[in-house]
């Protein structure tokens, strides 16, 4: 198993969250997706540190950093979400379009 | 009068002016205003006739204008000499007439005031052309006589006719001012001076092959200076084919068209064309084009004086075949010869039309005051006037011992003197149109004067109050005896080239048929219109007669060819403006617009597609770095873009 493997799979891994977003129609379901991307970035950041710079420390910060904010993208998500529903109704993405100009 | 000092000579007028016009706008004794201008014109007069030049000395003062380093200058001042002095007094006893006439003529009239004002500045205008020593001067004059000209013609400018009588007169002189402006430059690019004597020593170097003019060869810029210039005698001299304002002109009030039209300022080409004499005496072909323009007008406007029934219609037209015989004159090498003329015509021709306006204005209650055909029988009314226009008319004529009878065979002598073929064909047609001269001029006088009233309002006409009459009898003794006075031992030659004048012979033969042609033309139309109760005018058998009726179509072309082309032209322009530059600015705007409307499609206000595009965007970006990556990096070697990578694989990895 090499720094490539890994990389391969951060890659698959955003590459999924990363279609979840975009193609979702439940607002539940994009959170999810977002939640990949994060989860692809921590292990991307963590297979370069195990691989190149093992003696360095500021890369497990980093990931510890964004494990936090990814707790709490998924916390305020959730509760926008919850407003979303209690506003229109929906969680469907492609029914809320008041973010327009 | 040596006191006066000199350059007061064109400039007390034009305080005068400014002071007349304060009153014309303020409306307030407009009555003093004629006073102010007539005193001021005195006074130039006298100082002009307190510095008569003697020999080839000259009266002189001048301003410093503008310098422009190293050494060109531009100047304005008084340059006295023996033709300008000529001209200068010409001017001021004409105006000074004129002036006084006008408070008869004008009185009651709207505008009094600006009328005076106008005279005024004008006045000062020609002075200053006159007197100019350099080209500068002569071409501001130049164009402010013309400014005067028009504000004059359009004086009565609530009707149309003379609003665009105005117009025409300005945009057809502009046509020849444009030749004349390119004219100017050309010499004093080539002098580097404004000067006259500089201008006249260029074309001598020139001639002798020592001087290189900008932009053109020697040889070219020898005739062409002198024909550039004469195109600005041309307007201004209304000269065939750009004559055709001048009888517009006669829109104006009857005193402005003597002093503007017959005297002064028309003959401010024949006076250029004299002052630059040596200019144009270099080049046989300018001096032939000017031979052959006036031997053409005097004939065409003869012809057409013949048959015209406006009093002031048939004057101005012989005002333009009279200016043809002056240019005629200068063409065939008589300096003297056309100023000559230039002089005896303004008294006689600025007296016909000071008798025309008393005649008009003895019938300006009827509904056509100009119309022969509606006059007659108005010498037992009008005795003053009858009597001094008949002065006029014969003169006009050449009548034997009259004015004009020495100044056009001084004329007619210079075309034979020439010698060239052009010149014969010249002293021919100057021949036939003394003749033609002489019929018309007595053809009007005729059917204003003789026989019996033909309308209620000629039956009844008064003569013209005192202030009228006397400036008729005052230019009546000019007309008479000036010509014989100026001829005797050659006076006038002598005094305007400094005594060194050879004497010119006076041809025998062409004095007796001259006198013949003129005693002719005047018997006929006196039987002819004196005798006959003819209902049919005796000039409608002429053959040509439609012809000279409708102008030899000159007016007709220049409508069909110059009016309808400029405004073929100005069509197409505004075809551009609107639609190719007014299409780019629209198209501007328009394009905004749309792509404003279709890139508001964008914003959905869907989240997923705006995270679409975020998506898309650095995709974009990321591959656009990798082929930077590739091309800056190993250019002709294998693709490599991703450094990281090969970095890995360095540390082992």
């Amino acid at each position: 198993m090499g720094l490539t493997h890994y990389l391969v799979v951060s890659a698959l891994l955003f590459a999924i969250g990363t279609y979840g977003v975009l193609t979702r129609r439940n607002a539940i379901a994009v959170l999810m997706g977002v939640e990949l991307m994060l989860n692809a970035a921590n292990l991307n950041f963590l297979a370069f540190w195990r691989f190149l710079h093992p003696a360095s420390m500021e890369p497990q910060v980093f990931v510890l950093v964004g494990l936090t904010v990814a707790a709490a993208d998924a916390a305020i998500g959730l509760a926008v979400v919850l407003n979303i529903y209690r506003q229109f109704g929906v969680i469907e993405v492609e029914q809320i379009d008041t973010l327009k100009g | 009068m040596d006191s006066l000092p000199l350059w007061l000579l064109p400039l007390a007028p034009a305080f005068a002016a400014l002071l007349a016009g304060v009153l014309a706008l303020t409306r307030r004794a407009e009555k003093a205003a004629p006073f102010l201008t007539i005193a001021a014109t005195a006074l130039s007069e006298c100082i002009a006739l307190g510095h008569l030049p003697g020999g080839a000395s000259a009266s002189h003062v001048e301003a410093n204008w503008l310098t422009v380093p190293p050494r060109f200058q531009i100047a304005l001042g008084v340059h006295l000499d023996s033709l300008a002095w000529t001209m200068a007094v010409v001017v001021c006893v004409v105006s000074l007439l004129v002036q006084v006439y006008s408070i008869g003529y004008m009185q009651g009239e709207n505008g009094y005031a600006r009328y005076f004002a106008y005279l005024g500045l004008f006045t000062a205008s020609m002075l200053g052309l006159v007197v100019a020593d350099n080209l500068f001067q002569l071409y501001v004059c130049w164009e402010l006589v013309g400014i005067c000209s028009y504000l004059l013609i359009g004086f009565w400018w609530t009707r149309p006719v003379a609003a665009n009588a105005a117009k025409k007169a300005f945009v057809v002189t502009r046509f020849g001012d444009v030749g004349f402006l390119l004219g100017v430059l050309l010499l004093v690019s080539a002098a580097g001076s404004f000067g006259f004597d500089a201008a006249a020593q260029a074309v001598g170097q020139a001639q002798a092959g020592a001087l290189t003019p900008p932009l053109v060869s020697a040889q070219t810029f020898l005739w062409l200076a002198p024909l550039l210039l004469f195109c600005g005698a041309i307007g201004k001299s209304a000269q065939f084919p750009l004559h055709v304002w001048l009888p517009d002109a006669m829109e104006g009030p009857t005193p402005v068209s003597a002093l503007i039209h017959a005297a002064t300022m028309v003959a401010a080409g024949v006076y250029m064309v004299a002052r630059l004499f040596p200019v144009f005496a270099a080049s046989p072909v300018a001096m032939n084009t000017v031979l052959l323009i006036g031997t053409i007008t005097a004939f065409l406007a003869a012809t057409i004086a013949l048959v015209q029934y406006d009093i002031k219609k048939v004057m101005a037209y012989s005002t333009v075949s009279q200016l043809g015989y002056m240019m005629l004159g200068l063409g065939a090498g008589g300096q003297t010869a056309g100023m000559f003329h230039l002089v005896t015509h303004a008294m006689f021709k600025a007296l016909l039309f000071l008798t025309a306006g008393s005649v008009i204005h003895a019938l300006h209650h009827a509904e056509e005051p100009n119309d022969l055909r509606r006059m007659g029988g108005l010498r037992r009314r009008m005795r003053i006037t009858a009597s001094t226009c008949l002065i006029g008319v014969l003169a006009l004529a050449g009548f034997p011992g009259l004015s004009g009878f020495w100044s056009k065979d001084a004329i007619l002598g210079a075309a034979l003197e020439s010698g060239s073929p052009l010149g014969k064909i010249a002293l021919a047609v100057g021949i036939l149109v003394a003749a033609l001269t002489a019929f018309y001029a007595m053809r009007m006088w005729m059917l204003a004067f003789a026989g019996e009233p033909r309308s209620e309002t000629a039956a009844h006409a008064h003569e013209s109050p005192l202030e009228m009459t006397a400036p008729l009898v005052l230019l009546a003794i000019p007309s008479v005896l000036l010509g014989g006075y100026l001829h005797t031992g050659h006076r006038f030659a002598a005094f305007l080239t400094g005594g060194q004048a050879q004497a010119e012979p006076m041809h025998g033969w062409l004095v007796g048929v001259t006198s013949l042609a003129a005693l002719g033309g005047l018997a006929l139309a006196w039987r002819l219109y004196g005798t006959a109760k003819a209902v049919e005018d005796p000039v409608k058998r002429v053959p040509g007669y439609t012809l000279f009726a409708n102008l030899w179509y000159i007016d007709a072309f220049w409508n069909a060819v110059g009016a309808r082309g400029a405004l073929a032209v100005g069509r197409a322009v505004a075809w551009f403006d609107r639609n190719i530059v007014d299409g780019a600015v629209n198209g501007v705007g328009a394009l905004c617009q749309v792509s404003g409307r279709e890139l508001r499609r964008a914003a959905n206000g869907q989240a997923q597609s705006y995270a679409a595009a975020f998506v898309a965007a650095i995709v974009l970006a990321i591959l656009l770095f990798a082929l930077y990556q590739t091309r800056a990096t190993l250019p002709g070697s294998a693709a490599t873009p991703h450094t990281t990578l090969k970095t890995a694989k360095i540390a082992g990895y």
